[in-house]
Parts: structure tokens; sequence; C-alpha cells
């Protein structure tokens, strides 16, 4: 319920302009871009269905929620307990989670970093990875 | 007795992966991080055959999520008491663009 009524919220307003979303305190602070940062504008973004603005704001949140998805749904597929069901539970049970995946942590963990990382460089040509 | 033999390997213990990710993408980048390590780990560990050490690792991966998404609850609950009365002002004003 909470969760449906903050979808609402950032799909019909948009964080950037509005004071009463939550800004993130590291940069209030330091000034530093998370890897986080971004994201509040960009699931609004993505809740209106613009991709690339939404990659704009923060080009790995896409990534992470399309992740987040396959991997929930096949997970959500395997708990199908319906004989008319079988089919799809088999075929889930059968897909690999990208998440499952030996690496998986290491190359998560190398792109947030990563990210981080060249989003506070001082370069111009870097300007698309800020939010 | 551990055992690199493959026959008897115990199951692999979750990583919690996708934990970390949501923590990291919900507010706390840090704990998401050493989450995502602990993450690493489990699979390393494993892979080597230390089953005791990727337990931990993995119960470390989960106390670290379950701690990001604890402090993001946290945090909105304190938000919400603070600026709570000003967003339904503002709300009440008609300033929300709906």
């Amino acid at each position: 319920m909470l969760a449906l009524l903050a979808l609402l919220l950032f799909f019909k307003v948009n964080p950037e302009g509005n004071t009463f979303f939550p800004k993130c305190p590291l940069h209030q602070h330091t000034g530093i871009y998370c890897s986080g940062c971004g994201s509040q504008r960009a699931i609004h973004d993505l809740l209106n269905g613009q991709l690339t603005e939404a990659a704009s704001h923060n080009a790995l949140l896409p990534l992470a929620l399309l992740a987040l998805f396959q991997h929930y749904s096949l997970k959500g597929m395997g708990l199908l307990r319906h004989p008319k069901t079988d089919k799809l539970r088999l075929w889930a049970e059968n897909q690999k989670s990208w998440l499952t995946h030996r690496y998986a942590p290491l190359v998560i963990l190398v792109l947030a970093l990563g990210f981080m990382l060249l989003r506070n460089l001082p370069f111009e040509s870097l300007e698309f990875l800020r939010p | 007795m551990e055992t690199n033999n493959p026959a008897v390997r115990p199951p692999k213990p979750s990583n919690y992966l996708a934990l970390a990710i949501i923590t990291t993408i919900l507010c706390c980048q840090v704990t998401g991080i050493v989450s995502i390590i602990y993450a690493a780990r489990v699979n390393e560990l494993y892979e080597r055959g230390e089953y005791a050490e990727a337990e931990r690792a993995s119960k470390n991966a989960k106390i670290w999520g379950l701690v990001g998404i604890g402090l993001f609850v946290v945090i909105m609950v304190v938000y919400l008491a603070i600026f709570g009365f000003a967003i339904f002002a503002e709300a009440s004003n008609g300033d929300f663009n709906f």
C-alpha cells in the first residue's frame, strides 16, 4: 500500500524542482555524487516512460531495476503451484537469474564503484554521467 | 570435515545480492557496497570449498543488506516526522502539480 502510494507520488511529481523529496545527505555535505544520485529523478522518468531521460539522471538505475525484475519474476514464477502453470514454472526453474552468476557480485561492485568514480572526475566529457 | 569432493557439496548459501542491490539503490550506498562485497565472498569461498566460511559470509551479506533497509525506514520515518506537516501544507495549498 505504502509502496503503491510512493510509486504514484514518483509518477505524478517530478523530484526536480520540488523541495520536499529527501536530498542525499552525502551530496549536500560533500558535493560528491554517489552512484545512487539521481535515482529519484530516474524513477520518475521511468514511470513516465522516458528511458533516455532516466539514463541521463542515473545510468545504472535502469540496469539495476532490469536485473532485479528478472531475478524476482523468475523467483515468482518458481512459486506457482497450479497444474495449469506448471509449464511456466518449469521453464522459470531452468532459467538462470543473472544475479546467481558466479561473478555477478564482482561485476556489480566494479560497476557501482567505477560509476561513482567516473561521475566525480572533473572532466567535462564525463558530464553525461552526472545526475 | 570440509571437503572439495563435489559429490558431498552442501547447497550454496544465498549471497543476498538482490537485497544488496535494493539497499544500494534505496539509500545506503555504504552498507549496500559492504553487502555486495560479502556476496562476492560467498561465491568465492563456496567455489574454494570453504563452506562454513561461505555460510558466515552469507550471514554478513544478509545483515548488512537488512541494516541498509532498516536505515532507510528510520530515515523515512524521521524525515516524514520533520517534514510531514510541510508536505501536507504544500499539498493543501495546491502546490503539487497533480
